[in-house]
């Protein structure tokens, strides 16, 4: 899929990483299609999820949080996305966030703020990810 | 016994009860503060049931304090106290805040002044702190501020923090991947000078607790870790030596000093993988279908580990996210219920997947409540079986502590 600026903000560059599509077993990966992935970014810079230098993304089928990717030890099913960017650059990439092994793949509380604010994940859901406890859809 | 259960309306994302006030963290980062005894005391209850109403919510040292012994041992008195409590079952007690409230806050309802929403809560020698992603946050609730909580916070320490809990003047902190750390809280400083001075242990922690003057440190994905400490003279430390100084309630004082850490595949051998924690002489795991269980005396360097029982459990309710070991039993959550293996009687399952829970086992007079929070309510349960058990004896619970107890006023 061609990287694509097509945004009404800032036109973003967003770039499919090839680490987090390759089955390898060094990084998460992502385990819906690239075109999903794609609209995964997008909504969330246009919902200004982001902080830091760093967007987080739900893939969101009718209002509900889906899983989108795996872990890099294939044990746990992923549904927080990460989205950085080069510093001084508009061009991103994503990969599936994995809360419970990674500090900085759990989410700002700021994210988390707003997430609970738009009752997009339950309180409980919110609860786990941000003390890194095994949490499930 | 079952345990009695109180029920305040409301959404709630953390709660805390110390010294007579109850603080609940709201859904839209709010903190009301509520005059807890004087909340109990206006519940509606026949006159004979207003003690047990008070050792189950506000007073549970009446029954488990050293001079209530002879009264909860002799037959016929501890009778009588277990039907007032089986009385006080069936009462249906719902506080809705926006009746009780209003007569019942202390001091106005504040904005939290911490990240909101918090990881973890705990309240100690008149401060609360609170860990979140951004790290670790203190503010006074000794009473003598404008607010409930103090507005003047305290920031020590940058990185993420899973969970807290203060005992023997200092700070356990669970700090995920990053480890587990102690900090010592008798300088009154949060910061963390030398952060690498304070790791206790490596590894992925989610939970920590006290087992006397040592620390658990629970995970999720590594297997969970004991930091044995041990007491020594002061001939025995180096100056280089990480050491920390326990106070007795009589205020004098030893020092202690790590002695080794002690993975959960080292302290149950035959038992799998699973889920470990530990709170002041007992140590668990749990796995898909048991719970095994050892007895620990730091000061016994002979026998400092004794297995006790295994259980078979029935299938648990998903996955084992969470637990913790009180006076009146286990709690462990489940993805989608709350167990509670009481040191009496059957299991009980609180099915639903809660907001949040806590215990307060370093309580003086709430030791007896385990919290729950769901999407509309808070759940405050009293478990009242405990007072009449064996302390010596009893496997699912902590031992009642004895008169020694080092802590921070």
């Amino acid at each position: 899929m061609p990287p694509t600026n097509d945004f009404n903000t800032d036109n973003p560059l967003y770039v499919i990483h090839p680490h987090h599509r390759n089955g390898m077993r060094t990084k998460s990966q992502w385990t819906i299609p690239q075109p999903e992935e794609m609209s995964c970014f997008s909504d969330s810079y246009l919902t200004i999820w982001r902080t830091h230098g760093a967007g987080w993304g739900l893939h969101v089928i009718n209002l509900t949080p889906n899983f989108l990717g795996i872990s890099k030890d294939q044990l746990r099913n992923l549904f927080i996305a990460k989205f950085v960017c080069k510093a001084g650059q508009q061009e991103w990439h994503g990969y599936p966030a994995d809360h419970q092994i990674h500090t900085q793949d759990r989410p700002t509380t700021e994210i988390l703020n707003s997430w609970l604010n738009s009752n997009i994940l339950p309180a409980a859901k919110i609860r786990k990810i941000s003390k890194g406890q095994p949490c499930s859809l | 016994m079952q345990p009695v259960k109180l029920t305040i309306l409301g959404k709630y994302w953390d709660s805390q009860i110390y010294a007579g006030k109850l603080y609940l963290f709201n859904l839209e980062g709010d903190i009301q503060t509520v005059r807890w005894d004087r909340l109990i005391e206006d519940v509606n209850v026949k006159g004979e049931l207003k003690l047990a109403l008070s050792c189950a919510f506000t007073q549970s040292s009446l029954l488990y304090g050293d001079g209530s012994q002879p009264f909860v041992s002799d037959i016929e008195i501890k009778e009588v106290i277990r039907k007032k409590f089986e009385l006080l079952l069936l009462e249906n007690i719902n506080i809705d805040q926006k009746i009780k409230f209003e007569n019942l806050n202390y001091k106005s309802k504040q904005q939290s002044p911490f990240p909101f929403p918090h990881t973890d809560s705990c309240i100690y020698g008149k401060k609360m702190f609170i860990g979140s992603r951004e790290g670790l946050f203190q503010a006074s609730c000794d009473g003598k501020t404008t607010y409930a909580v103090s507005t003047r916070v305290t920031k020590g320490w940058d990185s993420a923090i899973s969970s807290l809990s203060a005992s023997y003047r200092s700070l356990a902190i669970a700090a995920g991947p990053e480890g587990l750390f102690e900090k010592s809280l008798d300088d009154g400083s949060l910061s963390f000078a030398k952060k690498e001075s304070s790791l206790l242990m490596k590894g992925n922690f989610t939970s920590c607790n006290w087992l006397y003057y040592s620390i658990y440190g629970s995970s999720n994905v590594e297997g969970g870790k004991l930091a044995d400490f041990k007491q020594v003279d002061d001939e025995d430390i180096s100056e280089d030596e990480l050491f920390k100084t326990i106070y007795s309630s009589r205020g004098n004082s030893k020092k202690r000093k790590l002695n080794k850490v002690f993975t959960d595949k080292k302290l149950f051998l035959n038992s799998g993988s699973g889920y470990s924690w530990g709170n002041q002489d007992k140590i668990f795991i749990a796995n898909d279908n048991q719970i095994s269980i050892l007895k620990y005396k730091p000061w016994d360097h002979e026998n400092k580990f004794t297995a006790l029982n295994t259980l078979n459990l029935h299938a648990w309710k998903g996955q084992v996210i969470s637990a913790a070991t009180a006076l009146f039993g286990t709690v462990i959550e489940c993805e989608n219920a709350i167990v509670v293996l009481p040191t009496e009687g059957d299991p009980i399952t609180i099915p639903g997947e809660p907001i949040n829970w806590r215990i307060f086992t370093r309580s003086k007079n709430y030791e007896n409540q385990l919290h729950i929070i769901y999407d509309d309510r808070l759940e405050i349960y009293s478990f009242n079986h405990d007072y009449f058990v064996d302390q010596d004896e009893k496997v699912l619970g902590i031992r009642r502590p004895s008169t020694f107890r080092s802590r921070y006023r």
